[in-house]
């Protein structure tokens, strides 16, 4: 009996301090910042140091062909040197993040971080990513596109948590095989891409209009901000308020219209990581693909053994109407950790890995990455560009302007629960024929209650 | 005097006794100590703790008990676990006890290689064995679609909302159905023959000595298996986290509870609760366990 006391009254007296010190703040707290220059003094890195004697600043990345941006860095600074390590791609980089943020230690200084990852960890009592803007980089501004730059500052006045790198901007893919084999004219607007699909299936047509991706995340939030229709808000200003709203003419509107041309056969309604989609895409079961830029990369290289084989090319994703903006489907930029050993090193690090022509090159044509960066995108160079994959289409003639266009998306500091919940939901309304009203309703209330039970208020999204 | 010198005598020795007692049984105390009782310890610990994006770690004591209970999402995972464990535990221990008694009895033609043979799934890693249906069940690269069209019949949606039940079954069957097999036929193969012959001079055919003479006397064995069985099924996690990357939008990351717990942990950064959901699971399976060890006491060996 005295022992359970003893027992409770401890755990109690646990309990109150961990109480206490979780009141220190009322959320909002930036991340503080560092000058040990010799911390990282035994770090071990993937890449091979240039200049193993000078101070090094820890970087994780997975961006393709990496360590040729590591390399070209380190052989041209004798004061600084990456440092640099995989910590593992998406997802699983995100989950190890957030473990060194646990364990107080182990964080690198700069990381890589999709734009929709972002917020998780500046929501709350503490921000975990250091405020750029401390370190001049609102000079930098007119460096990024603008949705880009807006992904990166949340809203916030000043601050800058991420130096940009690539966009995903919306586009669709056309296999022109298909296209001149039916005599038909590549659509325009969503309108006629229905009526593409009703004559490809009249025509005799094996395949299918296009898929809508049932596993798909960021893609919906895409075609939804193609209706202006804006489903998640949240601001590095006001970190523990979010907006998540569904329940919105344009979101039902877009849901109907897929669900529409899945009950008529028109489209397929497969998971787009099952191998299955991959194959039909390469066997020519699909006749469009509506995507982001980056697809090219992952999908078409890998669906076709040699470019010449590739029936595809890029077209301008289908509007509403005239109004319809260019929207973005994914991107990520570097953002400097709360635990960085040098702060200001590492903010310097984070501006310059892609910062020269050799980086920015290198990560256009090795990495295939689709760049955030304005002078890239102006050049006649990156213009001209022909791929091979695309039949030698000069692609960024079409893509280069969507990418401008973009202004910029929201996301929550729960993306990963939304999309998960979100994927369910849309998948009941496109695949399995629910109405998407009691559907967007349900999924709103659902992810306003998760917001609440993790401590945050909700608020309007426009 | 020599009452007390005698007495303490025997104290000694006892004390001895129980000196080796611990000798024997420390290491696996120690080991039973350190991966067993603290981590449980520890998860109990964490699961009265809440985190949020918002207010961090708080001790929120059994908060987290009540939210389970109205968790929609363990409930339909746990349902689902139970429907798993009603379809697959008779058939793969029905099955495992039709091939242990045809083996049993045609002890000469080909008894070996088929002991290897329906053996073999389980000596493939359930994670290769997972991926290797994953990839039979795809419509375009799998065998399915060709044999069904020998017959002119289009090949099941196996990874479908309708086929992923049976899909799973399938594979966990085709992997586990082999070991038991095995238990059970070693089993039989402890039944005195003079039991066999004695029932044979009485009349009995071959199936009436599968039917009375074997099966009870393996039903040890068969009781201890159906019990690996059921705490495998409620435990469901491979298998479905496999095929889940062939196709997310049929196996949700919620799809059972222990995948509840790990994207509770590693997806949604909730440990707390993903701590209380294993603890819940655990403490679900132990009494499943115990129900059905209470209900089959007194053939099952493994009670007293």
């Amino acid at each position: 009996m005295l022992k359970t006391t003893k027992f409770l009254a401890a755990l109690s007296a646990a309990a109150l301090s961990l109480t206490l010190a979780a009141c220190g703040g009322s959320g909002a707290q930036e991340a503080g910042t560092n000058t040990d220059k010799h911390a990282n003094d035994n770090a071990s890195c993937t890449n091979k140091l240039v200049h193993p004697k000078a101070q090094k600043v820890t970087v994780w990345a997975w961006y393709p062909a990496f360590e040729k941006i590591a390399d070209h860095y380190n052989e041209n600074h004798t004061d600084l040197q990456v440092c640099w390590n995989n910590g593992g791609q998406g997802g699983a980089e995100y989950t190890h993040f957030q473990n060194t943020i646990k364990a107080g230690k182990g964080a690198p200084d700069v990381i890589q971080l999709e734009y929709e990852a972002m917020p998780q960890f500046l929501a709350g009592q503490k921000k975990y990513l250091v405020d750029l803007g401390k370190f001049g980089m609102n000079k930098h501004k007119a460096d990024y596109t603008s949705g880009a730059w807006n992904s990166v500052t949340f809203g916030g006045s000043d601050s800058v948590y991420a130096v940009p790198v690539d966009t995903g901007p919306f586009v669709m893919y056309v296999n022109e095989d298909v296209f001149e084999k039916y005599g038909l004219k590549v659509p325009t607007t969503w309108d006629e891409f229905e009526q593409t699909g009703r004559q490809l299936k009249e025509k005799g047509y094996d395949g299918k209009l296009t898929n809508w991706q049932s596993d798909g995340t960021a893609v919906n939030i895409a075609l939804f901000s193609q209706k202006n229709a804006k489903v998640y808000k949240y601001s590095a200003n006001d970190p523990t308020k979010v907006g998540v709203d569904f329940d919105q003419k344009g979101v039902k509107e877009v849901l109907s219209y897929w669900q529409r041309l899945a009950k008529d056969g028109l489209i397929d309604t497969a998971d787009q990581s099952s191998t299955d989609t991959m194959k039909k895409f390469g066997a020519g079961q699909y006749a469009t693909y509506v995507q982001a830029s980056w697809f090219m990369g992952y999908y078409v290289k890998g669906a076709f053994k040699t470019p010449e084989s590739s029936p595809f090319k890029i077209y301008a994703a289908p509007k509403w109407d005239d109004a319809t903006p260019d929207v973005n489907q994914g991107g990520s930029a570097f953002a400097v950790t709360y635990q960085a050993k040098d702060t200001e090193a590492s903010a310097k690090v984070a501006r310059e890995l892609y910062g020269d022509d050799f980086s920015r090159n290198s990560g256009v044509t090795d990495g295939g990455l689709f760049p955030s960066w304005t002078q890239t995108l102006a050049s006649s160079e990156f213009i001209g560009q022909t791929y091979p994959y695309l039949r030698n289409q000069k692609a960024n003639e079409v893509i280069a302007p969507v990418a401008k266009g973009w202004e910029g998306d929201q996301f929550l500091p729960f993306q990963t629960y939304a999309y998960d919940a979100q994927q369910k939901a849309f998948t009941s309304v496109v695949k399995s024929g629910k109405s998407a009203d009691s559907v967007v309703a349900d999924l709103t209330s659902s992810l306003q209650n998760y917001a609440k039970q993790q401590g945050f208020s909700t608020i309007a999204v426009e | 005097m020599t009452q007390m010198k005698q007495q303490r005598a025997r104290r000694a020795t006892i004390g001895r006794e129980h000196l080796w007692g611990w000798v024997f049984t420390g290491p696996f105390a120690v080991v039973f100590v350190v991966f067993l009782v603290v981590p449980l310890g520890y998860a109990f610990y964490m699961s009265l703790f809440s985190y949020t994006q918002v207010f961090g770690e708080r001790f929120t004591g059994l908060a987290n008990y009540v939210r389970i209970l109205g968790d929609a999402a363990f409930r339909d995972g746990m349902l689902l676990v139970v429907m798993y464990t009603v379809v697959m535990v008779p058939l793969q221990l029905g099955l495992a006890l039709a091939l242990a008694l045809m083996l049993d009895s045609f002890k000469k033609r080909f008894a070996a290689i088929s002991r290897i043979v329906i053996f073999l799934p389980y000596a493939i890693p359930a994670v290769i064995g997972a991926l290797m249906w994953g990839f039979m069940y795809s419509k375009m690269m799998g065998p399915f679609t060709s044999v069904f069209q020998l017959f002119g019949l289009s090949a099941p949606e196996f990874l479908s909302s309708n086929g992923i039940f049976g899909a799973l079954v399938n594979v966990v069957t085709w992997q586990w159905t082999g070991y038991y097999m095995v238990i059970l036929y070693s089993a039989l193969q402890s039944i005195p023959s003079e039991l066999y012959e004695s029932a044979r001079i009485d009349g009995a055919n071959e199936f009436r000595i599968a039917r009375s003479i074997k099966v009870p006397m393996v039903s040890g064995s068969l009781i201890m298996c159906t019990i690996f069985s059921l705490i495998g099924t409620l435990q469901f996690f491979t298998e479905p986290t496999i095929l889940r990357n062939q196709a997310p939008s049929v196996i949700p990351s919620e799809y059972t509870p222990n995948m509840y717990a790990q994207a509770l942990a590693f997806g949604y950064n909730q440990t707390n609760y993903s701590a209380t959901v294993s603890f819940s699971l655990g403490l679900i399976v132990v009494l499943f366990s115990v129900a059905f060890m209470r209900l089959t006491h007194r053939s099952s060996g493994l009670g007293d």
